[in-house]
């Protein structure tokens, strides 16, 4: 027979002070562990959300990213008639040559900068991305030096704002709209003509090229086409696969996490242990009563391994709260892949909370177990005639 | 008398200390466990605020396009820079990003002005001949000796270096190995890089070696001076300047770690408060006992206080002493590099974790300490827990 809930319950309300100091050892722990894996969890998905399953990503072969590859204006002839290409509205094939370049700007409050990506695109580049909207001012014009800069860009670096002018290459730029691109790594770009930018930059040659393929067994046909034509040196792979394959680079924040909410949660057991163990000591007579009842070993055990959960539960409760305001905070690091600056939000899911609630039960049960364990093998004859 | 009176004292604070190993033991690891993360987290804050020991001190400058790292510099430059008073030597360098074999063997590989990068390099020290030998072969490299340990290569070896951006893949002959400087580094000939890419005659940056450090700032501005309003403006920095605005690169990482570590000092002082809060509600009636027995208030307070103190002090001792161990250990393995070069404890790291340890001691034990010595005596005779 189990002992009732409420005896523990009540026991925890008579010591809240301890109850509430415990708990609260287990809250930190617990924040630390939500706020580090959402930030994880942000980078990762910024990278892994980028992209429409059926876009390709044409790029030299053997480079790694956009910023080291080039494609000659005669091999996008090439690309531009190859067979399985879907067509935009104007019935003529969706491929969006892009020029990418990367500029040192100074962060707002920092002197310190940071390399922005600026990619050069035309509209068939805009309607690639579905999540693509100005959210302020306008679209930019060619031939003008007009950019548009994106939402967390804008808040994050200097004279980036609407209106502004901002200084790269050959002389000034003017912001004349903002805009988001969803929670996709483009949402850290600069966005203008490409023929302006290669003019500025010297650079005759593309980057890379966009394209959208009619279906999927076209998207495959795509990349072996472009695969074996020895001509053009070119590999395709889809936008996702690109973008996924730089996600590598939330590990070392997961594994700095890991380590740092674990080495918390020890410290934080041991606390709990503490407490359970005082909480024993100072029971003892009861417990003595409890078996005179006839509750058996195995209940008693069982009684205190739950108070111990009970306090983690709220710890982690507590905890959850207290990291759930950290999401949709922007940040930034740099993407090394691409050598520049990766803006994205930490992201508190549900899964993530669900993470943080087991890992405190995880140092309640481990917290509660050695002194459940010694209530439990009191000799009930030595238990009743304690003090 | 006074100091018979005062040993006494200390007995009676140690014998409560030992009342409940258990609990004294529980406390004090989890003071160590919490230190030993906090230490980490200090020293990389600091580590990652100067990233050079003494940087003052180092007569090297970097020279690099003013927009960005990423940008090209004209191999022209280097006998410009040659010219400004106060430049001893310099050399070039552009980075090449290969990785030997597997791409998880990442590490530093530049192609060099191979005849001068010594004479700026003036820490690196290598024998005479084989930096000649270096110097004669177009397709001949050099490396520390940390690389050369990690990858176990002697004079003489075929290195490939695959996988670089710049789509070429040089295949090179070890010609020498040299201690001091930087010491994770491959160099190789920037000419035959050069040459294989097409000669764009472009560097990545300048290595400048000073007479002295005191001339930094002239020198950096005289540089710069000289290529303003040329199309390859140049920023000249100090080494220190360099690698900060690297770290820069990280986002703000200091701010997440200040973050952490005040979680993490909050939840020691929660455990020590605890501990202390228990121990002394434990104790009431024998504190009143105590008073009866004629001890003042202060004695009670002091009992207490200690207790809490040296309890945390054996946390600290293991904890504090446990990562700058360890960080000791890593500093003569030389695994830590680059942003991280200089990842030890410092002194000030060292005192302000100890002292942030005693003053939670003194935080978490001082409030129910006071009210344990200035209760009521005969309501706390009355009290049975």
């Amino acid at each position: 027979m189990a002992i009732p809930l409420k005896y523990n319950l009540r026991n925890l309300a008579v010591r809240r002070t301890t109850t509430l100091m415990t708990a609260f050892s287990i809250t930190l722990t617990v924040t630390v562990f939500v706020v580090l894996m959402a930030l994880a969890r942000g980078l990762e998905t910024s990278l892994s959300a980028t992209g429409h399953p059926l876009n390709l990503l044409v790029m030299r072969d053997g480079s790694q990213s956009e910023t080291q590859s080039s494609v000659q204006r005669d091999s996008l002839q090439v690309i531009r008639y190859l067979e399985g290409i879907a067509k935009n509205e104007k019935g003529e094939p969706w491929v969006s040559p892009e020029l990418i370049v990367l500029i040192n700007l100074p962060r707002r409050g920092q002197a310190q900068g940071s390399n922005v990506t600026i990619r050069g695109l035309t509209p068939a580049g805009f309607g690639l991305r579905p999540e693509f909207k100005v959210v302020e001012g306008r679209q930019f014009r060619s031939g003008l030096r007009e950019v548009i800069v994106s939402k967390k860009i804008s808040d994050r670096f200097q004279n980036c704002g609407l209106g502004d002018k901002v200084k790269f290459a050959k002389g000034y730029w003017t912001v004349v709209g903002i805009f988001e691109v969803g929670n996709t790594a483009y949402a850290s770009e600069i966005w203008t003509d490409p023929e302006d930018l290669g003019q500025d930059f010297d650079r005759d040659a593309y980057s890379s090229v966009f394209l959208r393929a009619v279906d999927s067994s076209t998207l495959n046909r795509l990349k072996q086409q472009l695969a074996d034509d020895r001509r053009l040196h070119l590999k395709a792979q889809t936008e996702r696969e690109y973008y996924e394959k730089q996600t590598s680079s939330a590990a070392p924040i997961k594994a700095l996490g890991i380590f740092i909410a674990g080495l918390m949660a020890i410290g934080a057991s041991f606390a709990s242990m503490n407490t359970m163990y005082a909480a024993v000591a100072r029971r003892t007579k009861e417990i003595g009563a409890l078996r005179v009842l006839g509750f058996s070993r195995g209940s008693i055990l069982l009684s205190f391994v739950i108070e111990s959960v009970l306090i983690a539960l709220v710890g982690g409760a507590i905890g959850c709260l207290l990291a759930l305001p950290v999401n949709g905070v922007t940040t930034g690091t740099t993407n090394f892949t691409t050598f520049s600056e990766l803006a994205f939000n930490f992201r508190v899911t549900p899964r993530l909370l669900l993470n943080g609630m087991i890992f405190a039960v995880l140092m309640g049960f481990i917290g509660g177990l050695f002194p459940a364990w010694r209530a439990a093998r009191e000799n009930i004859v030595t238990a009743l005639r304690s003090t | 008398m006074w100091d018979k009176e005062y040993l006494k004292m200390w007995r009676l604070l140690l014998k409560n200390l030992f009342r409940n190993k258990r609990r004294t033991l529980l406390t004090a690891s989890s003071v160590a466990v919490s230190l030993f993360l906090l230490s980490w987290l200090a020293i990389v804050y600091t580590a990652l605020g100067a990233p050079l020991q003494n940087a003052d001190t180092i007569p090297i400058m970097m020279v690099r396009r003013s927009a960005g790292i990423i940008f090209p510099l004209p191999m022209s430059y280097g006998a410009r820079i040659r010219t400004v008073p106060g430049v001893v030597a310099c050399a070039s360098l552009s980075w090449f990003g290969g990785y030997w074999k597997d791409p998880a063997n990442q590490f530093a590989n530049f192609a060099v002005d191979a005849e001068n990068v010594f004479a700026v390099q003036f820490a690196s020290s290598i024998p005479p001949e084989q930096k000649e030998a270096f110097v004669r072969d177009r397709t001949g490299a050099v490396v520390g000796r940390k690389l050369a340990t990690r990858f176990g290569w002697k004079v003489g070896d075929r290195i490939t270096l695959l996988g670089s951006p710049w789509g070429f893949t040089p295949e090179l002959t070890l010609r020498g190995i040299f201690t001091g400087g930087p010491e994770d580094h491959l160099w190789f000939h920037w000419e035959y890089l050069n040459e294989s890419i097409g000669r764009l005659n472009q560097v990545g940056l300048y290595w400048v070696r000073l007479d002295k450090p005191e001339n930094a700032s002239r020198v950096g501005q005289t540089i710069d001076q000289m290529f303003r309003n040329t199309g390859n403006e140049t920023k000249t920095e100090s080494l220190s300047a360099f690698l900060l605005g690297f770290i820069a690169l990280l986002g703000n990482v200091r701010l997440i770690i200040a973050i952490i570590g005040s979680a993490v000092t909050f939840a020691i002082l929660l455990v020590v408060a605890n501990t202390m809060a228990m121990s002394i509600r434990e104790r009431t009636s024998e504190a009143a006992v105590m008073r009866s027995l004629g001890f003042r208030a202060g004695h009670i307070l002091g009992l207490f206080v200690g207790e809490s103190m040296l309890v945390t002090l054996a946390g600290t001792l293991v904890g504090v002493g446990g990562a700058k161990l360890l960080s000791n250990a890593l500093a003569l393995s030389n695994i830590t590099q680059f942003v991280f070069a200089d990842m030890r404890m410092r002194p000030e790291t060292l005192a302000f974790c100890s002292g942030l340890a005693l003053f939670i001691a003194l935080l978490a034990s001082g409030w129910p300490a006071y009210r344990a010595a200035r209760v009521n005596i005969a309501e706390a005779l009355r009290y049975t827990g």
